[in-house]
């Protein structure tokens, strides 16, 4: 490899399923010096590659898997691994990223990332073994859920210790928030990458390495992480993390009324947010304490339903998402029932929050009188009902009767309904939203609408507004979502632990350029970090724009305005738009983007380096 | 009198997380970059509730040893630590099939067996780096007085409880 940087393979497989061309494209200096890795490196081979008018399930879209230069090192919080593409749900950009050993593996194997291309006729699975490239029949697995998936193909391989990222009948099936599974319980969850993957006939990629990854400055890495150990140790907020995992967060949030969305977010206090925190989770369910990769921390806990309707569940989490999504916002208070429609997901291989959200979406409609009981199979879809919540998950997971609708997701499921429906659609361009609130936090808010992938808590982020700064502050909040932005596109780029955000930082600090610097040895300062963060970031918007995507796409559902709270701590708080408004214009303008379109201005691209992609959008209509 | 020999790493799986860091920085101590494949530790995996990290229990009368057939294996008599002499290996794994524990490994690039050495003269960088506190170069007997004392403090918490 002639790449200059370490940390780096210099090499990314192109597999053609159409064809079953397997080729190899180095990666150059330029690249990584403007695009740092998985999340730059993806954007850029999207914005190329993919056409504006491209149906995210044709064959022209594609499918891709990267890794970041600090992937298969000791850097804490290094161990996520992402893919990218046209998202189903959305017609827009898309990431995700999960946690485990396949970005390792991954790079051990000799390849920064995978772009998937084309569609198989028939199933198969990719076989990545260090130089060996296989595409393998997998007529044998489809069909099969995610657990069964990956332990016939682990079977089959020969090795317990093989990666495998497969999809279960949800991604067969093209269940628009279908994900991909990276071992049993660990998912690039949202925006329906598992239903690409399924359009391509590709039940799964397995991946082994025996290589390694080699880094700048090794002694200056090793004071970096031995610091970085110290300090998470001495942190509140991580001694909690460990204790409690994400569900650590529902104690905060019903302190301050506010995020844990109810009822379909008609409120944001439950009344039984008790049998839902973190400590409840550890006192009866929690049988095992793990941790991801590299991480000194360790957020993750293994839950064991022991009695019950439900008894003999276990599974890795359940996470903050999934709480929310099966319980309040379905009015479900039992833990139990929660990891049941948790574990249903996982083997379905379906997002939880999309999942819990549309679900919640059927149970307003269905109240409101919108859908009759025969519409939906004669399922009891009532606030509450526990068992109506996980029979209908099992049935989008197969597409089977009313789950079938519900399988496209709440937005275009309300277009279908019509009547109105739309108005309960808790999602930000036809992504569900998660647990975090637009309503009583302006941050959110504005980073919600604004946010390249729709309604997700990965662009603009809610930790800040929980922990350091005034939530309902309005004033500086444009420019913070901004430098938030910048901070999750470097942070994707890396691939890094979201989680270690408040440790490294909410915004790009010192810290991401020591860990830069240390592995790759580019040299960058913290200037030069910001401006990547902002190309990237400018790049997805670009992919958007092409897409149709402008002002008018920018907002959250009307609910938000429209609804006060009418019980909780927060009681009373609403969101105004006319600050929403003024919010977005400041945001545009500090963006370099036209105040009337949403449109990044030309002079803002060629300042970024993309004098290619101002020349595209300047023949695009307003 | 007491050796160093008399002590063996024990690793607690109830501390054990699985996190892999103990890997990662055998590797980047013995290896200088970092791969998985390079390490004299390994975590196995079962299901969702196992998590152990496992490396050369340095047994007494090493099969490793005594199965090398052109005796390229011998045990440190300081350490207990098996040291592999590789101009007399002939990389035939013999030994990999000999550790009941499947501890020793085989390096993907210089074909020889690879065996945990107790980071030579440092303290081991497993238990420096183990953030969970779950490995520990210990003997066998304050290993087990730990135990029982773990044992005895749950005994009379519940005894306490029942009163």
């Amino acid at each position: 490899m002639t790449l200059k940087y370490k940390g780096y393979c210099g090499q990314i497989l192109r597999i053609n399923l159409t064809t079953k061309k397997v080729s190899k494209q180095l990666l150059t200096d330029e690249h990584v010096r403007k695009y740092l890795g998985g999340n730059g490196i993806a954007a850029r081979i999207m914005y190329d590659e993919i056409k504006a008018d491209t149906d995210p399930f044709d064959a022209e879209n594609k499918l891709i898997f990267m890794t970041g230069p600090i992937n298969g090192t000791r850097v804490p919080f290094a161990a996520k691994f992402g893919a990218w593409t046209k998202s189903p749900l959305t017609g827009l950009f898309h990431d995700s990223q999960v946690s485990g050993l396949m970005s390792a593996e991954l790079k051990y194997a000799g390849y920064d990332g995978i772009v998937f291309e084309g569609s198989s006729e028939k199933p198969v699975y990719a076989w990545i073994d260090d130089d060996s490239i296989q595409i393998k029949d997998a007529v044998h697995l489809w069909g099969l859920k995610t657990t069964d998936t990956c332990s016939a193909i682990l079977q089959e391989l020969g090795d317990s210790e093989i990666q495998v990222a497969c999809i279960g009948p949800g991604g067969e099936k093209l269940v628009r928030y279908a994900c991909i599974n990276v071992g049993d319980h660990r998912v690039l969850g949202r925006g329906g990458l598992g239903a690409v993957m399924g359009s391509k006939n590709l039940k799964a990629v397995a991946v082994r390495g025996s290589g390694s990854v080699d880094v700048a400055d090794l002694n200056g890495l090793q004071r970096f992480i031995d610091d970085t150990y110290d300090k998470v140790k001495k942190h509140p907020a991580y001694i909690r993390y460990s204790l409690y995992g994400t569900p650590g967060g529902v104690l905060g949030e019903a302190t301050l009324g506010i995020s844990f969305g109810t009822k379909n977010w008609r409120e944001e206090y439950f009344d039984g947010w008790e049998k839902l925190t973190g400590e409840f989770i550890r006192e009866r369910f929690t049988v095992k304490d793990l941790a991801c990769p590299t991480c000194p921390l360790g957020c993750s806990h293994v839950s064991s339903v022991k009695d019950g309707p439900y008894a003999g569940t276990v599974l890795e989490g359940p996470e903050y998402e999934t709480i929310y999504a099966f319980g309040p916002m379905c009015g479900i208070d039992r833990l139990d029932a929660i990891i049941k429609a948790n574990a249903l997901c996982d083997e379905y291989g379906i997002d939880t929050i999309s999942t819990g959200v549309t679900l919640a979406f059927a149970m307003e409609c269905y109240e409101k009188g919108l859908l009759t009981k025969r519409d939906i199979d004669g399922i009891d879809l009532t606030w509450g009902n526990h068992e109506a919540v996980v029979a209908m998950t099992e049935k989008i997971g197969k597409r089977e009767g009313f789950g079938d609708l519900l399988a496209e997701g709440s937005w275009r499921a309300s277009k279908m309904i019509g009547k109105g429906a739309e108005y309960y659609s808790m999602s930000i361009k036809g992504l569900e939203l998660p647990g975090h609130s637009p309503r009583t936090m302006r941050g959110m808010m504005l980073g919600y609408a604004t946010s390249t992938c729709g309604g997700r808590h990965q662009d603009g982020r809610p930790t800040a507004e929980y922990a350091a700064i005034d939530r309902l502050e309005v004033k500086g909040k444009p420019k913070f979502v901004r430098d938030v932005n910048h901070m999750t596109a470097v942070g994707d780029s890396l691939v890094l632990c979201r989680f270690s955000e408040r440790l490294y930082g909410f915004t790009l600090t010192q810290s991401y350029v020591d860990i830069v610097n240390l592995v790759t040895g580019i040299g960058l300062n913290l200037q030069e970090l910001e401006t990547i963060g902002e190309r990237i970031y400018n790049i997805e918007r670009a992919f958007n724009v092409r897409c149709g995507i402008r002002r008018g796409d920018d907002r959250i559902p009307d609910r938000f305005f429209k609804e006060a709270l009418t019980v909780g701590p927060a009681k009373g708080e609403v969101a105004s738009l006319s600050t929403f408004n003024g919010m977005l214009d400041e945001y545009y303008e500090i963006r370099g983007w036209d105040r009337s379109t949403g449109i990044p201005r030309k002079e803002k691209l060629v300042d970024l380096g993309l004098e290619d992609v101002a020349k595209d959008l300047e023949t695009i209509p307003p | 009198m007491r050796q160093s020999s008399d002590k063996s790493i024990f690793v607690d799986p109830s501390k054990c997380t699985g996190c892999h860091i103990c890997e990662l920085v055998c590797s980047e101590h013995h290896e200088k970059n970092y791969g998985l494949r390079k390490s004299r530790i390994r975590v196995t995996s079962i299901g969702n509730t196992i998590r152990l990290a496992m490396s050369c229990r340095l047994c007494k009368k090493a099969p490793c040893v005594a199965s090398c057939p052109r005796d390229a294996l011998r045990q440190h008599e300081d350490t207990g630590t098996i040291v592999v002499d590789e101009n007399k290996c002939t990389g035939c794994k013999w030994c990999i099939g000999a550790c009941d524990f499947g501890v020793i490994f085989f390096h993907p690039i210089q074909k020889t067996p690879i065996i945990c050495d107790l980071c030579g003269k440092d303290e081991p960088q497993c238990i420096r780096a183990c953030q969970k506190e779950a490995i520990q170069l210990i003997t066998e007997d304050a290993f087990l007085s730990q135990i029982r004392k773990n044992a005895a403090e749950k005994l009379t918490k519940s005894i306490g409880e029942a009163k």
